[in-house]
Order: structure tokens, then C-alpha cells, then sequence
């Protein structure tokens, strides 16, 4: 029982942090692109 | 206004029957369908849900074959501009409805009695077997007039047109499948209130396409 | 923002997120016929309302983007990320909901009425980006696809009058059921409301940072075009 509760939350932390993860390489991208001018 | 519409519509008749050929294809796909699902059949007994899920399964991808091509047609011959000079877009929206309505229910009327001779199925309730295929056409018909003008404007091909009818095509044919199989099977209370849910949801479809088509039609 | 709306902002997602996570996992005691696995009710649950919550924004500001002229970039790319956020909360949904579905009910999926309703989301946000992907070259972009998602909204209520009379539930009431009462016990309906509360905030950060880097890459754009 208390491995599938571990499951989601985990589920849900990956999907999450995945999800910042790709905002941070936005912010990256923003970054250099403004670094270059 | 009722006389430019109709005069869009006679246009658009005149247009699709000289050149014959998206309309034969549409029927010729409809007709081959049914027919290939009774000759795979080969005369093995269905019970009705499976016959409702198949009759409107052929049904949804006739839709799918023929009904966005009335916007698509406009949009390759590049009339869409012309169009939009001449016409307010809700009479092209109006006009387009009303061919989209009567040619499906036409595709349906094929559909409807090659399926129903060759998988030799005969309705227990057939009043209610004919207003479910009528107001089932009449819901998908309304619902693909607006996406076929949204897929048109996409310029990409009947699959984009499928994956973004299906989400919204599912309460119609969930409940025409229901409504079909008590009409074949007889079992069951024939339930008048979900025709006229099929009914409701198409005039809601309608009213807020209308509202919405000039924004498709016309940029801002 | 201000310091101090920042200071509390931080404050909600480090300290009382963490904290609503200990009450969840140890302090609230378990459902009695569900054992251990009722924890994921203050995971699942969360994230279910902010896949609808995301859904209702998007739809909020595609009609804001037909009916007012005004602000019409900014509600273009907020009515695209409300929908980005949202196909990834919905997908957390359905997996996290499947894991519950097989302890509590046998299977990974049975077409529950609730599981139905979330794929139908989930399906109507894949066409939506498959629609917004197909427009790329499209000058009217965000009207087309703002139409669509309107007319995929007014769909949504007529799926709740459908939905459970085709597909019989054994999904446990919604916290909006008939007798308009929720049927938990006291500590419970407390670690779950600060649970939504939680991840309602910490999704507003979310979205608000999404929504500042989108308008910076907007003005970025504006740049490189003048030059």
C-alpha cells in the first residue's frame, strides 16, 4: 500500500519538476538571447 | 437576408454537382464502408450495441470523408476573400450549414438502408430508430460545419480534422448509440429525451458557431 | 511584485507546502475500508482541480480574446499556457488516478465516469495543440484556436448530463455532490482543503512565471523586429 503512495507522489514530483525544468531552459534561452545584444 | 442565403446555397449545389467528383466520393465512401462491414461480417449474428456501435462508426468517418470539404473547397480555389466581400460570415456560415445538413443526411439515408438491408437488421422501434438517425445527423452535421471552416483555415488534411471533431463528436455518438440499440433491440424504455438532448446540444452548437464564425472567417 | 507579496509566496510553497506533506503522510489518519492508500487522496485530488482549474482559465481568456480589444498578445499567451499547464497537470491526473483505480477498484482503468471525464480533457487539449501546431503559419492563430476551445467548453457540461447515465460510477462522490455536503472526516477535509490551497498557490507561481517569461520573449521579439 504504501509503495503505490510513494509512486504518486513521486509521479507527481517528477511531472512537476520536469515541468520547471523546461521553464528554467526558457529563462536560459531568454538569457543569452538578451546576453548577445 | 433569407434570399442571398439561398442564393449561396443554390451557388454551392450548382458548384459541388457539376464537379461530382468530392460528392461521389463522399457517397461512394459511405457505400463501401457499409458494404465492407457486412461482406467482413459474412453474415455472423451482431448483437444490437455492437450494430449501433458499427452503423455509427461508419457514420462518423463518412462525416469525417465529406464534410470539410465545402470550406476546403473555398479555401484551395482561393474564393474565401470573394466570399467575404460579398456575404456577412453568418450567411456564409448559415448557407454552409444548411448544405452540410443535407448532404449528410443524405450520405445517411445511403448508410442507413445499405446497412440496415445487408446486415439484415430490422428496428423494433423504427419511429425512433429514423428520428435518432435524423437528429444523430442533423448534431454531427452542425458540429462539423464549424471545424470543417477551422480546418480549412489550418490548410491541413482530413486527419487534423478527426483528431479535433472527435472530443466533441463523443456526447453525440455516445448517446446515438445508446438511443440505436434499444431502437434495434427493443429492450428498454425508448427514451424521447435523448433526442431531444441530440436536438438541444446541435442548437446550442449552432447558436454559438454563428456568434463565433466571423472570427474564423475574418482576421481582426 | 512586491517584496513582501514575494516573501509570502515563498513562505506558502517552502514552509506550508512541506508542512501539508508531513500532515498527509503521517498526522491524518487513514480512510477505514481504503488502509494506507487513502493518502494519495490529498495528491490526486489536487491535481485533478488544477487540471480543471487551468482548463477554465484558458477558456476564460479565449473569450476575453474574441469579446474585448484590449490586451489581446498578453491573452494570447495566457490562454496557451493556462492550456500547456493544464495537459500536464491532467496527465499527472490519469496516471496518479490509475494507480488508486488498481488498489481500490482491481483494474488500472475500467471507463469510470470520472476517468472517462478526465481523458475527454485530456483529449480535448491534445486536439487543441494539435489545432494550435497546424495554424503555425496562420495570421489569425489565436482566434481560430480560441474558437475552438470555446466550443470545446460548451461541450464539457452536456459530458456531465451523459457521462453517468451510460457509465454506472464507483468513483467516490466529488467534493461537489448532491446533498451538497462532504462526506470526510474533520482532520481530513482540513489536510485536504490546505492541500488545494496549497497547490492551488503554488500553481498560480507556476503560471505566473510562465506568463512573464512568455511576455518577455514577446518584447524580445518586438526588439529584433524594430532592428
Amino acid at each position: 500500500m504504501t509503495i503505490e503512495v510513494t509512486a504518486t507522489i513521486l509521479i507527481i514530483w517528477f511531472g512537476i519538476a520536469l515541468f520547471i525544468y523546461r521553464l528554467d531552459r526558457k529563462v536560459k534561452k531568454l538569457e543569452e538571447e538578451s546576453g548577445e545584444e | 437576408m433569407n434570399s442571398r442565403i439561398l442564393k449561396n446555397i443554390k451557388k454551392d449545389f450548382l458548384i459541388e454537382f457539376r464537379n461530382r467528383s468530392a460528392v461521389n466520393i463522399s457517397f461512394a465512401f459511405a457505400g463501401i464502408t457499409t458494404l465492407s462491414v457486412s461482406l467482413a461480417a459474412g453474415g455472423a449474428p451482431f448483437t444490437p450495441v455492437v450494430h449501433a456501435i458499427i452503423f455509427w462508426i461508419i457514420l462518423f468517418f463518412s462525416a469525417m470523408s465529406g464534410l470539410a470539404h465545402i470550406f476546403i473547397r473555398e479555401e484551395e480555389e482561393k474564393n474565401s476573400l470573394f466570399l467575404s466581400l460579398y456575404y456577412t460570415p453568418e450567411e456564409i456560415y448559415l448557407s454552409k450549414l444548411i448544405f452540410n445538413i443535407v448532404l449528410f443526411i443524405s450520405i445517411s439515408v445511403i448508410v442507413t438502408a445499405l446497412y440496415l438491408f445487408f446486415l439484415q437488421v430490422f428496428p423494433v422501434y423504427p419511429l425512433l430508430f429514423i428520428l435518432t438517425v435524423i437528429s444523430g445527423c442533423f448534431a454531427i452535421a452542425s458540429i462539423t460545419t464549424i471545424l470543417g471552416a477551422i480546418v480549412s483555415k489550418a490548410g491541413s488534411g482530413s486527419s487534423l480534422f478527426t483528431v479535433i471533431s472527435f472530443p466533441i463528436l463523443l456526447p453525440v455518438l455516445w448517446t446515438a448509440i445508446s438511443l440505436t440499440s434499444v431502437s434495434i433491440d427493443g429492450a428498454g424504455v425508448q427514451e424521447y429525451r435523448n433526442i431531444v438532448f441530440l436536438l438541444a446540444f446541435s442548437g446550442v452548437i449552432v447558436s454559438v458557431s454563428y456568434l463565433t464564425f466571423k472570427f474564423i472567417w475574418t482576421e481582426f | 511584485m512586491k517584496s513582501y507579496h514575494r516573501f509570502v509566496f515563498y513562505f506558502l510553497i517552502f514552509a506550508v507546502m512541506p508542512g501539508v506533506f508531513l500532515r498527509a503522510l503521517i498526522w491524518t489518519p487513514t480512510a477505514e475500508f481504503l488502509g494506507e492508500s487513502s493518502r494519495i487522496l490529498y495528491f490526486h485530488v489536487p491535481v485533478a482541480w488544477i487540471s480543471v482549474i487551468s482548463f477554465i482559465t484558458a477558456g476564460y481568456h479565449s473569450i476575453m480574446i474574441l469579446v474585448s480589444e484590449k490586451r489581446r498578445n498578453e491573452r494570447e499567451y495566457k490562454a496557451y499556457n493556462a492550456a500547456y499547464s493544464g495537459i500536464i497537470f491532467t496527465l499527472l491526473t490519469v496516471i496518479t488516478g490509475s494507480i488508486w483505480a488498481k488498489i481500490s477498484w482491481g483494474s488500472y482503468w475500467n471507463w469510470d465516469p470520472r476517468e472517462t471525464s478526465i481523458v475527454i480533457l485530456m483529449l480535448i487539449y491534445i486536439s487543441y495543440f494539435s489545432l494550435y501546431s497546424a495554424l503555425k503559419e496562420n495570421v489569425n492563430r489565436m482566434g481560430i484556436s480560441s474558437v475552438y476551445l470555446i466550443i470545446a467548453m460548451i461541450t464539457m457540461p452536456f459530458f456531465v448530463f451523459i457521462i453517468p447515465r451510460i457509465y454506472p460510477s464507483l468513483h467516490p462522490d466529488t467534493l461537489i455532490n448532491a446533498d451538497k455536503k462532504i462526506h470526510l472526516e474533520a482532520a481530513m477535509k482540513l489536510t485536504l482543503f490546505t492541500s488545494i490551497g496549497v497547490f492551488t498557490i503554488f500553481y498560480g507561481y507556476i503560471y505566473n512565471l510562465m506568463n512573464r517569461i512568455s511576455s518577455l520573449e514577446l518584447t524580445m521579439q518586438e526588439k529584433t523586429n524594430d532592428n
